[in-house]
């Protein structure tokens, strides 16, 4: 490794390459992790500016002109009711993006709060804490997402409220996904409190949660980005498992499970229906897979020995 | 080791409280009820079931008739202290008795558990062992042929699987085994040709992920000193491989099949539901949105249940395969 870092910068050895410096390098040299960064940014670009484009409505029924194969009007056809496939599958890739995007989120605050308070202050608490965790862990959570979900329904039902269904997922699958967040916090927490910088922020007195938030998080961000960057995939996974099943975004908006779960039932005769929606949730949840594997071995010192 | 499984046994019971608590709060305080999308029966049989099942007396007797031992049900012959004629003065899950299903009329709920669960732990052992087996073979020669076409073509094939999730691998093998080619039939559960396609969805990506582990486990292996020791005793390579690496190199795949089975019983719902297998994935959705209430009660926490032992079973057999864990 020293050697490489010679032949990059030859004549300036001594100068020291911050953690982020280092780990940017590593991830510019996979080229996986790079052509998935491209691929994402594509398909958030996709999902987020190509309905203005397209000239199509994503829920503008056309029965008359019904379902047709992909065509230069409709680049990826039209579903049963004449709607074109494409415009769905970006407005679909909206909703499954940024479910993934913001339960991730609800999982990241919940997670690193919660691990980084068991894993500073130790003793009972953290004993205390932690069992909680592993309570949870022996819980079938998607079976409570379920059962929640049906929950709210009646109530939407009975009080006709008008939250819509995704709100519901955001905090429902972000609060589901915290456990393992919270374990790793903790146990990079609990190796770091004793170091001397912290002992030194003691000795100037800092407050504990100035401690917690200035020094020990920041110190522990690797591994949380690492596993952010695949908490995303497994929420948006769940999100369409949950959509296929009838239970996630209702119409007339759509998400990729609901497309695929429509898809599924139309596939015999129109195979194009199925096709499109599962290749893009394929290829996006491919592209984060990798570029978190880049990621851990960019950033996770325990696996750099390689 | 029996005092740990004995504490373990002992810790899971409030945990299944739990689960049974919140379950049951969340079915029984949703407005709408079992009965509402059958608008076949008449008002007056409504009301007959009504009392019956107890549905309209106060919660919290409900849910302790549902606890057991003793049954608070006037309708079923619950004791006489609460109005009923006292012949059955028993109920409840503490007596193993699950209730009576809302939707399939005249059935138990343990009845449909104990029909559709040996289709569902048939499918989902095939899975396991397809899984296991193409999981295995592929990340063992990615180990071992490190940084060669053989470890960067099942690695590839490894994140693909990882990727695609199985209602989407489901419909395009029927697409192309059934629909096009005609080899498999695209549905139903009647023999071994049905049994197939079904398995292939559920394991693949589990497969794709024991790859990962297996290889990430041998190559962490491979680099520490007792393998060198067992190379620099003159050990055949074979030998080392099957006494030494393999031991410690499989670690990480064996803790993950513990919550690998979990989600492979959740993983099985949509499977389940793809290829019209009759297990019991399918009763719980069908009674989640139904309103039965006895029965997603009793699928979860018979679901609930297994998990524990599951996880359970993988600790012990941890211990076995690492002499580094102790329990205490």
């Amino acid at each position: 490794m020293t050697e490489r870092m010679k032949s990059d910068h030859p004549g300036q050895a001594e100068k020291g390459f911050s953690l982020w410096q280092d780990a940017w390098r590593r991830l510019k040299r996979n080229r996986m992790a790079m052509a998935s960064m491209a691929v994402l940014g594509a398909l958030l670009l996709f999902s987020v500016f190509g309905p203005f484009l397209t000239g199509h409505d994503f829920d503008a029924i056309d029965l008359d002109y019904g379902v047709r194969e992909p065509n230069f009007q409709h680049f990826m056809g039209t579903d049963l009711q004449g709607r074109d496939l494409m415009t769905r599958i970006m407005y679909g890739g909206r909703l499954s993006l940024a479910v993934g995007l913001v339960a991730t989120l609800v999982s990241f605050l919940i997670g690193v709060a919660y691990g980084a308070t068991a894993g500073y202050f130790g003793g009972k608490l953290d004993n205390l804490m932690m069992r909680f965790v592993d309570i949870m862990y022996a819980i079938p959570y998607m079976f409570l997402v379920i059962i929640l979900l049906v929950f709210v329904d009646g109530l939407k039902a009975k009080y006709g409220w008008e939250i819509d269904t995704i709100y519901l997922l955001f905090i429902a699958l972000g609060a589901v996904q915290w456990l393992t967040m919270a374990r790793i916090v903790r146990g990079q927490v609990l190796s770091l409190r004793k170091k001397e910088f912290v002992e030194a922020a003691h000795s100037i007195g800092v407050s504990s949660m100035g401690i917690i938030f200035r020094h020990l998080i920041p110190n522990a961000l690797g591994p949380i980005i690492v596993y952010s960057t695949l908490t995303v995939p497994a929420v948006m996974l769940e999100e369409a498992f949950l959509s296929f099943l009838g239970l996630g975004v209702q119409a007339p908006q759509a998400s990729w499970g609901t497309l695929i779960a429509d898809g599924a039932r139309a596939m015999s005769v129109y195979p194009w229906l199925i096709v499109f929606p599962g290749l893009f949730l394929g290829a996006t949840l491919f592209s984060l897979n990798f570029l978190g594997d880049g990621l851990r071995d960019a950033l996770d010192p325990q696996t750099r020995k390689v | 080791m029996v005092r740990f499984m004995i504490r373990r046994l002992l810790a899971a019971i409030p945990v299944l409280w739990i689960i049974v608590t919140a379950t049951f709060f969340l079915m029984r305080l949703a407005p709408g009820g079992p009965f509402d999308k059958e608008r076949r029966v008449s008002p007056e049989v409504e009301a007959n079931l009504r009392t019956k099942y107890c549905l309209d007396c106060p919660l919290w007797q409900q849910y302790l008739t549902y606890l057991g031992p003793l049954n608070l049900n006037p309708g079923q012959g619950g004791v006489k202290a609460f109005g009923g004629d006292g012949s059955r003065p028993w109920s409840g899950i503490l007596t193993g008795d699950f209730g009576p299903s809302f939707k399939y009329a005249n059935r138990s709920v343990g009845s449909i558990i104990a029909e559709g669960f040996p289709v569902s732990i048939h499918l989902g052992g095939m899975a396991l062992l397809f899984a296991i087996i193409m999981g295995m073979v592929p990340g063992l020669v990615a180990a071992l042929r490190q940084n060669t076409a053989w470890d960067y073509g099942s690695m590839s094939a490894a994140m693909l699987g990882v990727s695609i999730p199985n209602f989407v691998l489901g419909p395009l093998l029927v697409l192309v085994f059934s629909l096009t080619l005609y080899w498999l039939p695209p549905a139903r559960w009647d023999g071994p040709r049905y049994w197939i396609l079904p398995t292939i969805t559920l394991g693949a990506i589990y497969a794709a992920y024991i790859a990962r582990l297996t290889r990430g486990g041998m190559l962490e292996v491979v680099r520490q000193d007792f393998v060198r020791t067992a190379r620099a005793k003159g050990l055949p390579e074979s030998l080392i491989l099957w006494r030494h690496t393999l031991r410690g190199g499989l670690l990480p795949v064996i803790s993950f099949l513990g919550p690998a089975t979990a989600r492979l019983l959740t993983g099985s719902i949509v499977v389940e539901k793809i290829f019209l297998v009759p297990g019991l994935g399918r009763y719980f959705i069908d009674g989640a949105i139904n309103r039965d209430y006895t029965l997603v009660l009793g699928v979860v926490l018979f679901y609930s249940s297994m998990l524990i032992m599951l996880n359970l079973v993988v600790d012990i057999l941890y211990g076995f395969l690492d002499p580094r864990v102790t329990y205490d």
